[in-house]
């Protein structure tokens, strides 16, 4: 059957730290849209750690990312597979050997450019940890930029290191794309004896000094606009967290950081990656499948256009 | 100069009160064992972002009274019998310099306004209301809350000059 191709929105789930949930939430987002009618393809761009393909039942992919690192050739398209769930397809990551966990840039241009024309709803990425630009690029490419945290110092620590690198990644392009390279230099400069602290105040001293630049790298940074889930939450107040880091975001990058909403720590979630079968459809009653659902709302009720090829 | 309404993350025009909400919540966001912030910040930024918090609302609070100049101030004669305090219609007017306090006191007497009116007015307890007229220096609190608190009430009360009323007020309190 033909339908008509429509654009899709990409999501892409990163975090920094590594067992935080970005892949748990990726399947069971995905399965939450595929049961709401949403047709999405899953990416495992975790490379080198892939596990998507577990998590969701299937052995042995067959088909891979694999391939279009190796053969230099081929789309997207050709190396997408079924899940067995309606609606839910899979890019998988799987036998990615370390070494193109780090793809020449043009490739990793071609695969983002075509992440764009997979034939779905939704494309879903599930990022691997760390800040590397490979992971960045991912992230910083899609609509939807989701960062995930759980309520540890160590995870909070990682979430700030990624989200600083990935806006500095941002801010760099934005910079070069408004060619006003020389007048952010100028403004550098009289950073230390400005006793600017925060890239907010820099973007403030930018626009007063040279309201030009100023307002190009401003409206180029608007579309940078991170989402954050706070995963694995054990006490109700530790969901406090979210708008917390929201709030300090705003203050520190001049960033809206949309907080999406909180996920406790459920053994049903431990359950279902042994028994691989995501918990979404196992329990779809559950408060674990609840808490997926409302996040999933509220990225499906967000329209803004973010992100960029 | 940062405007301080956005630094505090309240809309233009805020109430003190609810200026006041949002600057004790940043502060308590920005201190340094809070866990949402502690490996954001390093020890400068931190210090310059509570500094701007600060300035900030002292701002707010200290425009309040200029901004409100020239509202209508409460309506007079409210029919209900005071029960606690005496009419001192005749009594002395307290000096506002020394005794700002009481000057206050004595000018809500006089226009026959009850402390209950403020406080509904100002949202502050009447408890509140009380120590700031009875100078109980060592209930109040700290400067920056202290002086949006008595631009509130001195706005109720239709007095022109505010900022002067809360100078006098504020060098009443000890010296740190
Ligand atoms: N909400 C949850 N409740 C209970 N356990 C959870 C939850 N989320 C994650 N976990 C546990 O954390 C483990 C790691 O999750 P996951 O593999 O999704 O992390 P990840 O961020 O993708 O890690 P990596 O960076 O290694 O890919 C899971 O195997 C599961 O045991
Ligand atoms: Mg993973």
């Amino acid at each position: 059957m033909q339908h008509k191709q429509v654009k899709p929105r990409v999501w892409a789930i990163g975090g920094g730290k590594g067992g935080i949930g970005k892949s748990v939430i990726s399947i069971n987002l995905g399965v939450a849209l595929a049961r709401k009618g949403h047709r999405c393809v899953l990416v495992d761009a975790d490379l080198g750690g892939a596990n998507l393909h577990t998590m969701a039942g299937i052995p042995n992919p067959g088909k891979s990312l694999r391939e279009l690192f190796t053969k230099d050739a081929g789309n997207l398209s050709d190396v997408l597979i079924p899940t067995g769930i309606n609606n839910l397809g899979l890019i998988s990551g799987a036998h990615a050997l370390l070494d193109i966990a780090n793809p020449k840039h043009l490739l990793k241009q071609k695969i983002i450019r075509q992440l764009f024309t997979l034939d779905a709803d939704v494309v879903l990425l599930d990022l691997s940890a760390g800040s590397s630009f490979n992971v960045l690029d991912f992230f910083l490419a899609a609509h939807e930029p989701i960062t995930v945290v759980v309520p540890t110092p160590t995870s909070i620590e990682n979430a700030y290191h990624f989200l600083k690198a990935a806006f500095y990644r941002r801010l760099k392009t934005a910079i070069a794309e408004a060619e006003v390279g020389h007048l952010v230099d100028q403004a550098k400069e009289q950073k230390v004896a400005l006793g600017i602290r925060t890239p907010r105040e820099f973007l403030q001293h930018l626009a007063e000094t040279s309201p030009e630049a100023g307002a190009a790298v401003s409206e180029k940074m608007a579309v940078f606009r991170p989402k954050l889930i706070v995963n694995q939450v054990r006490r109700p107040e530790e969901i406090a967290l979210g708008t917390k880091m929201s709030t300090a975001c705003r203050g520190y990058f001049g960033v809206e950081m949309n907080f999406l909403g909180g996920i406790y720590n459920d053994d049903k979630v431990v359950l279902s990656i042994q028994t691989r079968k995501p918990a979404m459809k196992a329990y779809p009653q559950s408060s674990f499948a609840n808490e997926i659902n409302d996040i999933m709302a509220n990225l499906l009720a967000n329209k803004v256009e973010g992100g960029r090829v | 100069m940062s405007d301080p309404f956005e630094t505090l993350g309240v809309k233009p025009g805020a109430s003190v009160l609810e200026a006041e909400r949002a600057y004790k919540s940043l502060k308590e966001l920005y201190s340094e064992d809070s866990l949402a912030t502690y490996s954001l910040l390093d020890p400068e930024q931190r210090r310059k972002l509570l500094d701007s918090l600060d300035l900030a609302f002292s701002r707010i609070a200290a425009s309040i009274g200029q901004r409100h100049k020239t509202t209508t101030a409460i309506p007079q004669a409210r029919v209900e019998p005071e029960i606690v305090e005496p009419k001192i219609e005749d009594a002395p007017m307290p000096d506002p310099e020394q005794h700002p306090g009481a000057y206050l006191r004595w000018l809500r007497q006089r226009a026959g306004i009850s402390l209950k009116d403020i406080s509904e007015r100002t949202k502050l307890s009447v408890a509140r209301l009380e120590d700031i007229e009875l100078e109980r220096l060592d209930r109040l609190p700290v400067p920056v809350y202290l002086q949006g608190y008595i631009a509130e009430y001195a706005r109720c009360l239709k007095i022109d000059e505010p900022r002067r009323l809360i100078d006098n007020y504020l060098k009443q309190l000890p010296r740190k």
